[in-house]
């Protein structure tokens, strides 16, 4: 059995790694969401949005010795959100997603720090991070069938000399 | 000393990381290169964690990074945490492999000799230290005088005890080998060379 604790982590990682796949426009929809238009909010950046490099490590077949694949970039930020809701403690929103984009890593750490508030949570998962789970999961689907679509089969034959 | 983030601790870093980050470091610079001057560090609008100098703090942000192991003789949580966010430093609660430290009062501290003070051939990898006083007068006067001093200048920092001028001369005899101070005070500092020789007057 999970503990509170650890329910609150795992969802918090769920909607993060949503997040972190969603474009820029519907994360825009989120945020024009009523219920989060009519909050009065503000952020302070803990980490303004920049950019850096981190390096992708692979292992061949999953079994061989890993090695540096390549530098891939990314963008992160962390903020601290001001919220009346918040409730106990401040509310730390923080992002690091693929690519050159700062003003995407804002908005993902602005709307997990939302995300954190237990006004609006349940709310805002149901009628937002859900959807865009399903579309991205068959967006994926579409794009493993169509790359399985073009797999080949290598396969070595051996002469019994 | 635990190595978890409290984020709730953490204050903002700078608000403009490359131009500040080099603002602060040509002012530890030319502290250095003349000892004994009042240093005023460009205002950056920087908040600070609690029982820290604006100047040490501003300073570990732009020096320090997961290779700078900075210790810290006094547990302050939300400086600790602070730096483990912004820099990756290692934080600890021993001196013996500091490369920066932060003392916010001497009688807490351990003496000059247990830091690392370099060696003959890597005089360079020794201490560090930002040590805070109440103020840049009103103590004991003390004549410094040595590279970067025309002749001599004197100060009179209050708020830094006679035992870390003895120790200081002490360790004087090992050059190159030894430690490179700063004082700090809230948003000013002063450059206390190695090589700079203070006599009390």
């Amino acid at each position: 059995m999970q503990s509170y604790a650890e329910r609150a982590a795992d969802r918090r990682r769920t909607c993060l790694s949503v997040l972190a796949r969603a474009s820029q426009d519907e994360m825009e929809v989120v945020l024009r969401d009523e219920r989060i238009s009519r909050l009065a909010y503000s952020y302070a950046f803990l980490r303004a949005p920049e950019i850096g490099l981190v390096t992708v490590r692979g292992r061949i077949g999953s079994t061989g010795r890993a090695f540096n694949l390549g530098d891939m970039t990314v963008s992160r930020a962390t903020l601290r959100l001001e919220c009346d809701d918040a409730g106990g403690g401040p509310i730390i929103g923080i992002a690091r997603i693929l690519g050159r984009d700062r003003e995407r890593a804002e908005i993902v750490a602005l709307l997990d720090a939302l995300l954190q508030l237990p006004t609006l949570h349940e709310r805002l998962y149901e009628e937002h991070i859900v959807p865009l789970q399903r579309a991205q999961a068959a967006r994926h689907a579409e794009t493993a069938a169509d790359t399985a679509a073009t797999r080949v089969e290598f396969s070595v034959m051996t002469r019994g000399e | 000393m635990h190595s978890t983030i409290d984020m709730a601790a953490v204050t903002p870093g700078f608000a403009n990381p490359v131009l500040d980050a080099q603002r602060v470091s040509r002012c530890l610079l030319f502290a250095l290169a003349r000892p004994g001057l009042v240093q005023d560090l460009p205002g950056m609008g920087l908040c600070v964690p609690p029982a820290t100098d604006l100047v040490a703090y501003a300073a570990f942000l732009a020096l320090a990074d997961h290779g700078t192991p900075i210790f810290l003789p006094v547990a302050n949580e939300a400086l600790a945490s602070s730096l483990r966010f912004h820099t990756g430093s290692p934080i600890l609660d021993h001196p013996d492999h500091a490369a920066f430290a932060y003392i916010g009062d001497w009688r807490d501290a351990p003496g000059l000799t247990d830091y690392p003070l370099g060696s003959v051939h890597a005089p360079e990898q020794a201490v560090t230290l930002f040590l805070s006083v109440s103020a840049f007068s009103d103590g004991a006067d003390y004549r410094l005088s040595g590279p970067g001093i025309d002749d001599s200048i004197l100060i009179a920092p209050s708020g830094l005890p006679e035992d870390f001028w003895t120790q200081r001369a002490a360790i004087a005899s090992l050059f190159p080998r030894g430690v490179d101070c700063y004082l700090t005070c809230g948003s000013q500092l002063m450059g206390l060379p190695r090589t700079t020789v203070a006599e009390k007057i």
